[in-house]
């Protein structure tokens, strides 16, 4: 490999935008802790919001501003919280007893429309099913790239991956060694274990010496691969061990790693 | 000069038969004029039927259903946005894709998903609306649901800037096995004031003939046309 394609392939940068919102994450963990909608622990959630940022920072996802804003509400909610009724300062249309309130408001309303959105996702599902005289299958255009995360959510990926941070083996500190690990060369490992065993459990892709920036770049060419369409990500029960699995279409000849490589060239 | 005349088929056959050969979603009363029609050119034949009402063409049609179903003959009659149509059993869904060689079906985000809800509950709504509710940026989901015809421009609100309403196709009725706006409120009962509600303004709006199912594309750019007159100036 020439010196020029090494850096190309260290440059290696994962775009994924991001069309979750904050109000995702807040329900995503006020359901993952099993904690009340009306009587939300806001410290708790809040170290917990926190931590996903700074994740979702590490691994530099394309975090909307709202994320941003929604942390120093958090904040703001947190610390009235502390104060004694009649010593918080007076807040604009300020009438709720409950500095949460308002926030819990928008959750309630938000959640009503995604679970009509699951609804319709087993309506579609479904529908699949169904074949009609009369009319040709569903042309709908081929999906966006980015918007595909599709089968599990990408904070149920961020809660995999702070699990296998967790594991991670200690930094040593007294040893510094200059970057093993590429993006791109854990995309061509990830294919190659997904498609010779078909379905990989998340964790088996991190094996237990894996440094912390390994982890990053597995995981980074985990979102890739997903984001491509390569790979399939499943969960089959709320919070379970997520699955990967090689998408249908990706049993061409030409090796995918390269495939994916050059699309992202383009 | 065939025994035809004698033995007239049963109402039932005529509209099985109908359904069948037309190929495409045919509606009730499509159905009531073409018996009429029968009727008017070739009274032997067709008078029996010429005042069969409507009601009674969707009681045979349903009765025609539970037929197909007790038969399990793999297919049976559903309303569909448009009328009545035949089509395949749920169940043999994973023969025939494999039969028609269907590739990989096209399945919607949840970020996706989410924001068409939003958009089918709380029609004409605009983006800053929608985005009041997800909490985050809606530009690139609604393109991409306009890209897929899922969702198109209604009107134009009055509110400061006259930004662009947003509402549902017949495309995504026929996306989801809707056969109108209406059985949204049984897809998540949680929103069914929303329907309700829209409902309600879509009559203020006196639309001059209103049939069972809801907004087909003529009314909405009715609605839109009419919204943009003051702007075109």
């Amino acid at each position: 490999m020439s010196e020029n394609d090494q850096n190309n392939t260290t440059d290696y940068k994962v775009e994924l935008d991001i069309f979750e919102g904050p109000l995702d994450l807040l329900l995503y963990l006020i359901r993952k802790e099993e904690v009340d909608i009306y009587d939300i622990p806001i410290e708790r959630i809040t170290t917990q919001y926190l931590e996903y940022i700074s994740m979702m920072k590490m691994l530099d996802l394309n975090i909307a501003g709202e994320f941003i804003v929604m942390a120093a509400t958090l904040m703001m909610i947190k610390s009235r919280l502390l104060l004694p009724q009649d010593e918080r300062p007076e807040l604009v249309d300020d009438d709720e007893d409950d500095p949460r309130w308002d926030l819990v408001r928008k959750l309630v309303e938000y959640k009503k429309f995604k679970d009509a959105a699951s609804r319709l996702q087993q309506r579609e599902l479904m529908q699949e099913n169904i074949f009609g005289q009369g009319s040709d299958a569903m042309i709908l255009e081929p999906e966006d790239p980015g918007l595909v995360l599709q089968d599990i959510s990408l904070f149920d990926l961020l809660a995999a991956f702070r699990e296998a941070l967790d594991r991670a083996r200690p930094e040593d500190i007294s040893e510094i060694h200059a970057e093993r690990f590429t993006v791109a060369d854990k995309i061509a490992e990830v294919i190659e274990v997904v498609r010779k065993r078909g379905s990989v459990g998340f964790s088996e892709l991190f094996h237990p010496e894996a440094s912390r920036p390994e982890i990053v770049c597995t995981f980074l060419a985990l979102l890739e691969l997903i984001r491509l369409c390569h790979v399939a990500a499943r969960q089959d029960s709320h919070f379970g061990e997520i699955r990967l699995t090689a998408r249908d279409d990706m049993n061409t000849e030409q090796s995918d790693a390269e495939e994916v490589l050059d699309e992202h060239e383009q | 000069m065939n025994t035809n005349s004698e033995r007239v088929a049963s109402l039932k056959q005529l509209v099985g038969g109908m359904i069948f050969a037309a190929n495409r979603p045919l509606p009730s009363k499509e159905i009531r004029q073409c018996l009429k029609a029968v009727a008017e050119n070739d009274a032997d034949t067709g008078s029996v039927f010429a005042e069969v009402r409507e009601k009674e063409i969707v009681a045979i049609i349903e009765e025609l259903r539970r037929d197909f179903v007790r038969l399990e003959s793999g297919f049976s009659i559903a309303e569909v946005p448009g009328g009545y149509r035949l089509q395949s059993d749920v169940v043999c869904g994973p023969w025939l894709k494999q039969l028609l060689d269907v590739g990989r079906p096209n399945r919607l985000s949840q970020p996706a998903l989410e924001t068409l809800a939003i958009i089918a509950y709380r029609q004409p709504i605009s983006k800053s609306e929608i985005e009041s509710v997800r909490g985050v940026g809606a530009d690139h989901v609604i393109r991409l649901l306009m890209e897929m015809q899922l969702v198109r421009i209604t009107g134009r609100s009055d509110l400061p800037g006259r930004p662009f309403l947003y509402g549902t196709t017949t495309t995504f009725l026929e996306h989801f096995g809707l056969r109108g706006i209406e059985d949204l409120s049984d897809v998540e009962p949680a929103l069914s004031a929303e329907i309700g509600a829209l409902r309600k303004r879509e009559a203020g709006l006196e639309l001059k003939e209103q049939p069972e199912l809801l907004p087909d594309e003529d009314v909405v750019s009715n609605i839109a046309d009419g919204d943009d007159v003051p702007q075109s100036e």
